[in-house]
């Protein structure tokens, strides 16, 4: 997968300072709670499985060059998720190691970043097996602060879809919701479970060179969860909104949003829907 | 912009200076560019209208100038005197061309309140924006 | 930036902080009086102190100004905001040792 190839220029520090003073820190972080141990309970700990997490590191209230920086944690001491090393890392080692959780459980959408070159949810993400892995901000995006991006214009391009149900007439009963039948609904499966966490959009090569006149995958999937709801009476509006060479024809189903989606959806295949309804228009 | 300070100097004497004087003073100045031609067209004297600033205006400038810049009354500022060189960085341009626009209530274009980097400059575009406006 | 030298010619981003400066000011226009001073003071100190101490050469750190820059402008430019406030927050001492 393409994601791989970031914009910014990481330089590897790896072996370097960084993970020296790291593992300095590490190192009297043991001894510390080694003599505790030994007050409490001297058993014998299991052997330590460690592995190093390189991290992004940008802040602007120190405004030097990003670089990667190097964090070793015991796999045995911490939780099966990346999200978990992440926490364990900023609870043990460094407190200010910046980054967007919530949920832990795939459903809030925060925690998405770039994990050895794939975009995903890191609550939702193994640690994988090897001795190092990275961790970066979501590719092409700007970087508020470490693992921190700026969603702005993500956002914007969602709220440029009108993602609300328009209607022309009356509710069929005032007051109350408009029915649907099963049918019609099961037209939303695949598009509304959607949490916008804006791996795909950040996956996809045409997002990267036209992030502002391109919506990307994410808003129009949402476009066409619109389009397609049987309760929606601006259909054609919302067509003809996105019927622009850039903001819905910069798809060239690479597809790489459907591989990136940590919901397991395609948001490909509803971007090939839109195209075709622009056709039989 | 010798010719356009020559103006201002021009219009001092002039007791009403209205935009038909304007014309006409414009035109000497004009025409002592185009002597060897014999004789100046309409068009080039109604070009060099947007040039040359009233007395008034530049004094308006200067004024304004010196509050947003805090200078004391014995610094000299002339219309040539460039902002840079009395003590001006780029963001006072800024806040010198913002209060201008307020007081001359016009609004100035992001690409030419770039290029006014003397006072003769903000007066100028400032009577041109003037004019401009009851059209507008 | 703001150099009180030269007329140098401006570069693409100097040219985008002054719009900024611009359109913050522009904005205050429409506060009342005493807002409209308070908040005249901040966003001039504001950029004054980053004229001053920011390398010219941190692009990516004028940039991130920029940016958060332009989405406090949109913020001020709703009727309802009737001021500004900064913080200022000086890092930590490198002698934590974690961070270079």
């Amino acid at each position: 997968m393409a994601t791989g190839i970031l914009k910014r220029a990481i330089p590897i520090a790896r072996g370097l300072a960084p993970s020296q003073s790291a593992a300095r820190l590490l190192l009297a972080r043991c001894h510390a709670s080694e003599t505790q141990a030994q007050q409490v309970e001297p058993k014998a700990k299991p052997a330590a499985s460690l592995k190093t997490f390189s991290i992004y590191r940008w802040t602007p209230d120190n405004p030097s060059k990003p670089e990667l920086q190097d964090f070793q944690i015991d796999l045995k001491e911490c939780g099966p998720m990346v999200l978990d090393a992440l926490i364990k890392i900023k609870n043990e080692i460094d407190p200010s190691l910046t980054f967007r959780r919530s949920c832990r459980e795939g459903i809030c959408g925060s925690c998405a970043m770039n994990i050895d070159g794939c975009n995903g949810l890191a609550c939702l993400t193994k640690i994988s097996d090897g001795a190092a892995s990275t961790i970066t901000p979501l590719p092409h995006m700007f970087v508020i602060k470490d693992l921190v991006v700026d969603m702005t214009n993500f956002y914007n391009q969602y709220k440029s879809i009108e993602p609300w149900l328009k209607r022309k007439s009356p509710s069929p009963t005032p007051g109350k919701e408009i029915p649907q039948s099963k049918k019609d609904r099961a037209k939303l499966d695949g598009m509304y479970e959607c949490i916008l966490c804006a791996c795909c959009s950040t996956s996809c090569p045409s997002y990267w060179w036209n992030p502002e006149s391109y919506l990307g995958p994410a808003a129009l999937l949402h476009a066409n969860r619109w389009i397609v709801d049987s309760r929606d009476e601006f259909t054609k509006e919302r067509l003809d909104a996105i019927n622009d060479e850039f903001k819905l024809y910069r798809c060239h189903t690479i597809l790489n949003c459907a591989r990136a989606c940590p919901k397991g959806l395609n948001p490909g295949k509803q971007i090939i829907n839109i195209k075709q309804l622009q056709l039989a228009k | 912009m010798a010719s356009a300070s020559a103006a201002s100097v021009t219009f001092r004497a002039l007791s009403k200076p209205s935009l038909k004087s304007n014309v006409t003073s414009s035109l000497k100045i004009v025409s002592l560019g185009w002597r060897k031609n014999g004789f100046p067209s309409l068009r080039s004297s109604q070009f060099r209208i947007s040039c040359a600033a009233k007395p008034e205006t530049l004094d308006k400038v200067c004024e304004i100038v010196r509050k947003q810049l805090a200078l004391p009354a014995e610094a000299e500022l002339t219309p040539e005197s460039k902002f840079s060189a009395v003590g001006a960085d780029s963001l006072d341009t800024v806040e010198i061309v913002m209060a201008l626009e307020e007081e001359f209530g016009i609004s100035v274009e992001e690409e030419s309140s770039q290029n006014i980097t003397i006072v003769q400059e903000a007066a100028d575009l400032i009577e041109k924006l003037v004019q401009k406006k009851p059209e507008a | 930036m703001g150099g009180a030298s030269a007329p140098r010619r401006l570069s693409g981003m100097q040219k985008q902080v002054l719009a900024l400066y611009r359109g913050f000011l522009r904005a205050t226009r429409s506060k009342s009086p005493d807002d409209r001073h308070r908040i005249e003071s901040i966003v001039s100190s504001e950029f004054r102190r980053g004229a001053r101490q920011v390398d010219r050469k941190n692009f990516l750190y004028i940039e991130y100004l920029l940016r958060r820059g332009k989405k406090q402008l949109d913020q001020l430019k709703s009727p309802d905001t009737t001021g500004l406030s900064s913080l200022h927050f000086v890092p930590p001492s490198q002698s934590m040792g974690s961070r270079k």
